[in-house]
């Protein structure tokens, strides 16, 4: 808190006789208080009110309301118009007030004072004013276009709304970047492999819950995690006395701990279960014909081990069951999956058969977890093929595709005109994330090089490959505690020579930076929109200021472009501003913003224009106006046509489902002819052991493993909590006292599930506090010997152990010392290359541990 | 000195303490003769207030700008855990969250005087605590000056009411202080908040004399 007027410091005198006792108190030289007009509005006698907002606390992403009573926030709950979640949120909903209210947040802008990075080095930060902090940002970001280098300005973006366009987007290209890094490949790239390469969708799916007879959960805790948790807890109770629920999962999840099967496999077997359960029902002949069609003569030909001849069957919705048959599917009997997964034949069997009996009503339910594997691309497919065999896509009862949201788009016609020619060309230029080389695909949306390797970054900047980053921003991010091999980031981190942290709170991110710039809340605090699904409706649901910012904060995505580029322009560089203003005046009166904050509505005005203006018939709720908009939060679209992609409408190469991906053939030989080699010499350079035309199909890949048995004997599985925001609830309170609500654990600890039988063998006890070791690193915590475990795996909540954050979540600041590990740093860097994803599952982590 | 001096005479001490508990500004604190004017007007008050006041202008002589905004911001604004939560809330409530129902609660006090917080800031920040409790012995004084005396003691009663209520968490605050400071400016102010603490304790449980 700064002292606003030297009079403050001065010694008050008695006021004369003329001072008023009443009114304005000038004469008493006050710095932060003020007069105040009267108001009939007393603190603590008015009502409150419910105010529309969204919550991002995980990904499902819900339309949400807060009850605010005198400008403070109160209590959460789901959008009553929501259609997803009927007015319901989970228990992150609740555990953001300790966010919003944490008093180890982010206050003022600041910077560094101690030259020397590096982790246990404190980087010594003082406060500044907002104009210094970006006339220094402006400085360092022009020098690089002053040296015809702006491609070493990377922009990196972690959480964020549908405004991430402006400072992901327009800023980088306008400035002159190829380096816009999304954190998505630590989400689950792979997952979107898995159903792009069989349907042509790279999406997450959802999942129609409501009417489904069988749910098969593969790799997620849809109560707990994953993308539509409050429309999953409301439904599953419903769904338990209708269908069969089936979990497949290293752990007892929550799921799993109220699912009439659970699965334990071994991590990163995925794939052979997944081909077991095809092959159960393709020889059982009960895959569903309606989709799939028949051999000519109806006689089933799919026997163990026969190879069958393709002409004999016609397909309706898909293509290439026989080739997939015969390649990968037609040897991996129940029994010898059985020995891969370790989950007995028989329940293999059973689980088929029901699947098959219940179908095509059933949810393939696919999570990160059988996909963010180092060799998970394979195992996502195999997977996301079973809902193919059993009609289940785009089905009643199964897995779905959304409904169209129609918004605006950024506008490129008008970012094309204010590039200049250095813009124009370096843009170009490769990425840090060296995406799409040879030994890295990124078959994003079928092209070459077409997501991100958010993991790779590292690589590219402690190398100078392609070139030296010079100057990073990162925004709603925590990389270097979010991506697993932390200690490569801390390395890169330590080698940039500028670095801003936007962030609300301080973190292993901001250890690194120069400047860190205080951030608003999402929630809370902030204005966006995001698009969501779930129980068969899309949404549109905005993020709204329900709360003034209690300190003075900026929103990332919109004021922090918009500030630069003021301070851009005044430095003779004014197109970043010509292209905001332009493209964001305000869609109803044309006006140019006046400041950052209008600009920032005008932008969501711009992008949700379609949905309140009347213009055109939307598909879903009519929104009458502006005003409307803002008062109801958020627009549900029509619920979504079954169906709608049958018919020769799925968007792969053959325009239907497919067995066999001719889609993925196509992305490979793109990327193998781009390197001049063949998809075989792919494969090799990307660790993968297919060769062939196995290439092309969902099968089964043995799974990596860093570190010997001898030394590592247990794999490690890590998982979300239901209290994880994402890394960033750890600082609250409420964290840890009601951390028991998921399964196995206990509150107040970091720990880490072991089976009974192995706790024996390694002589361990419940609550014996141990260390974790793997070839990424080691960390104590305590351990949990509980039988909802796999022998021969232990389990850990990712979130705990940060050593850089607020006084709840780090052990001692001062001695850099956490409380209990981070997962990422027992994981060893990994990547799954066919999709550029973060491979932190499928138990290339392997551990051991020690009693201290 | 008169009744109106003396009262005043306390709402500078409060006014002058809030200002150190705020972006310290070396050379301005100097210039303005912050700690000696302390010190002074303490010494009725609070002989042990005044003598850490004095230890503050020794300190404040020979610490650096830099080292006193690193020390500053280290204890009261972070960015990573604060070493002294400037905060009334997480004190009171025990719940480590600002906007606590006692925050709410300061800021009904001050609404009630026709205040509000023009900083970004919770209203239970020590400095504006300290200034609010400036502001009612300031508004005593003058209503003592004028013969207002019914209006001076329910100023009177204000002061005693908020700070009894409100600040009861400081001499936790000057504690943390005192143990986590890097520099000895900071450790002296906390003593001398804290010295000043009990003596205005004394004065608005009615343990001493209001003059």
């Amino acid at each position: 808190m700064k002292i606003k007027r030297r009079d403050f410091l001065k010694l008050s005198a008695i006021a004369g006789a003329t001072a008023a006792l009443e009114g304005a108190q000038s004469h008493l030289g006050m710095n932060a208080l003020a007069a105040s007009s009267k108001s009939d509005k007393k603190i603590g006698e008015g009502p409150g009110e419910w105010k529309p907002t969204t919550c991002q606390g995980c990904t499902t992403w819900c339309p949400a309301e807060v009850f605010v009573q005198d400008g403070r926030a109160v209590k959460v709950r789901g959008n009553r118009y929501s259609k997803q979640n009927d007015g319901k949120v989970c228990p992150r909903g609740h555990l953001s007030l300790q966010q919003v209210y944490d008093p180890d947040r982010l206050k003022v802008p600041m910077k560094r004072t101690n030259p020397k990075k590096g982790r246990g080095v404190d980087p010594k930060f003082v406060p500044i004013t907002w104009d210094e902090a970006f006339n220094t940002i402006a400085d360092k970001m022009m020098e690089l276009r002053k040296n015809e280098e702006p491609e070493k300005f990377c922009l990196m973006r972690g959480r964020y709304t549908y405004m991430r366009d402006i400072i992901y987007d327009v800023l980088p290209k306008i400035f002159g970047t190829p380096n816009n890094i999304s954190h998505s490949s630590t989400c689950a790239e792979a997952e979107k492999f898995g159903s792009y390469y069989t349907e042509g969708l790279w999406d997450y799916r959802d999942y129609d819950i409501s009417n489904s007879k069988y749910i098969l959960i593969w790799g997620c805790d849809p109560v707990a995690s994953n993308r539509m948790v409050p429309a999953t807890i409301k439904r599953l109770g419903d769904a338990l006395d209708r269908a069969t629920v089936a979990a497949v999962d290293p752990r007892l999840t929550t799921s799993a701990a109220k699912a009439n099967e659970w699965l334990p496999l071994i991590p990163g077997t995925d794939g052979a279960l997944a081909l077991a359960i095809a092959h159960v029902i393709l020889t059982d002949g009960a895959w569903n014909r309606e989709f799939v069609g028949d051999f000519i003569d109806r006689f089933n030909r799919f026997k163990a081990g026969k190879t069958v001849n393709e002409k004999d069957f016609v397909e309706k919705e898909t293509h290439g069951l026989v080739k997939w048959w015969n390649l990968a599917v037609k040897d991996m009997t129940a029994a010898k999956a059985a020995a891969i997964c370790g989950v007995p034949a028989e329940q293999i069997l059973r689980v088929a058969r029901g699947l098959a009996k219940s179908a095509p009503h059933v949810a393939v339910w696919m999570g990160p977890g059988a996909a963010m594997q180092a060799r998970g691309a394979y195992s996502a497919m195999a997977v996301h093929a079973l809902a193919g065999l059993l009609g289940s896509v785009d089905n009643v009862g199964g897995s779905l595709q959304a409904a169209k949201i129609p918004v605006n788009k950024m506008d490129d016609d008008i970012l094309k005109k204010h590039q200049d020619d250095l813009a124009k060309k370096h843009t170009k230029l490769e990425k840090i994330d060296q995406r799409g080389r040879l030994e890295l695909p990124v078959l994003a949306s079928g092209k070459s090089g077409g997501g991100v390797s958010t993991n790779n970054v590292p690589t590219g900047i402690l190398n100078k490959d392609p070139y030296e980053l010079k100057v990073v921003v990162g925004y709603m991010n925590n990389f270097v505690f979010s991506s697993n091999g932390t200690d490569r980031w801390e390395k890169a981190l330590s080698s940039v020579p500028f670095t801003v942290h936007l962030t609300t709170n301080a973190s292993e991110f901001t250890m690194f930076a120069d400047i860190v710039l205080p951030c608003a809340v999402s929630k809370y605090e902030r204005y966006g929109f995001v698009k969501t699904k779930a129980n068969r409706y899309a949404t549109c649901t905005l993020l709204q200021p329900v709360v003034d910012p209690i300190w003075d904060v900026i929103q990332d995505e919109s004021e922090f472009p918009f500030l630069l580029a003021e301070k851009f322009k005044e430095r003779g560089f004014p197109n970043l501003y010509d292209c905001l203003v332009e493209m964001y005046s305000d869609p109803e009166t044309g006006a140019a913003p006046k400041d950052s904050k209008e600009f920032t509505v005008f932008a969501l005005k711009y992008y949700t224009q379609p949905l309140w203006d009347g213009k055109k018939d939307t598909h879903g709720d009519k929104i009458n106006g502006w005003k409307d908009m803002l008062e109801k939060g958020m627009w549900n679209s029509e619920a979504y046509k079954y169906k709608a992609h049958w018919g020769g409408k799925f968007g792969t190469v053959t325009k239907k489902f497919e067995f066999y991906s001719e889609t993925l053939k196509k992305a490979l030989t793109g990327h193998a002819e781009k390197h001049k080699v063949d998809v075989d010499t792919v494969m090799a350079k990307i660790n993968y052991t297919a060769r062939g035309e196995l290439a092309f199909v969902p099968h089964h890949e043995p799974s990596m493993r860093h570190g010997s048995e001898k030394d590592f004997p247990l794999l490690f599985v890590d998982y979300k909590s239901r209290l994880n925001r994402e890394g960033r609830s750890q600082n609250s309170p409420w964290y840890y006292e009601f951390k028991h609500v998921d399964p196995g654990d206990i509150g107040g600890q970091d720990t880490v599930r072991i089976h009974p039988a192995d706790a024996a063998k390694y002589g361990v006890k419940d609550g014996d506090k141990i260390k974790l070791t793997s070839m990424g690193g080691s960390g104590e915590c305590f351990v949990r010997v509980w039988e909802g475990v796999r022998p021969g795996t232990v389990s850990k909540s990712y979130g705990q152990g940060h050593w850089a954050y607020g006084r709840t979540a780090t052990g001692d600041f001062a001695g850099s010392a956490t409380r209990g590990v981070n997962n990422n740093t027992i994981i060893p860097w990994e990547l799954e290359r066919l999709s550029g994803s973060n491979a932190r599952n499928g138990g290339h982590a392997a551990v051991r541990i020690e009693k201290i | 000195m008169n009744n109106s001096e003396e009262v005043l005479h306390r709402g500078n001490c409060f006014k002058l303490l809030a200002a150190c508990f705020c972006e310290p500004d070396n050379e301005m604190f100097l210039e303005e003769q912050l700690c000696d004017n302390l010190a002074l007007l303490l010494q009725s008050l609070s002989p042990a207030a005044a003598a850490q006041a004095e230890a503050m202008k020794s300190w404040l002589q020979i610490t650096e700008q830099e080292r006193l905004r690193l020390d500053h911001a280290a204890l009261f604004v972070g960015p990573f855990e604060l070493i002294a939560v400037p905060y009334g809330s997480v004190y009171l409530e025990n719940n480590r969250r600002v906007m606590g129902d006692s925050t709410l609660s300061t800021q009904r006090f001050y609404q009630d005087a026709g205040l509000l917080v023009e900083m970004k800031e919770p209203p239970d920040h020590i400095a504006i605590e300290l200034e609010f409790m400036y502001f009612l012995c300031a508004k005593e004084a003058e209503a003592l000056s004028q013969g207002a005396l019914d209006e001076a003691m329910r100023l009177q009663g204000l002061q005693a009411e908020f700070f009894l209520k409100m600040m009861a968490w400081l001499p936790q605050f000057c504690e943390l202080v005192r143990a986590g400071a890097d520099t000895e400016f900071y450790r002296a102010a906390a003593g001398c908040l804290d010295n000043f603490y009990a003596s205005c304790r004394l004065v608005y449980t009615g343990n001493d004399t209001i003059n």
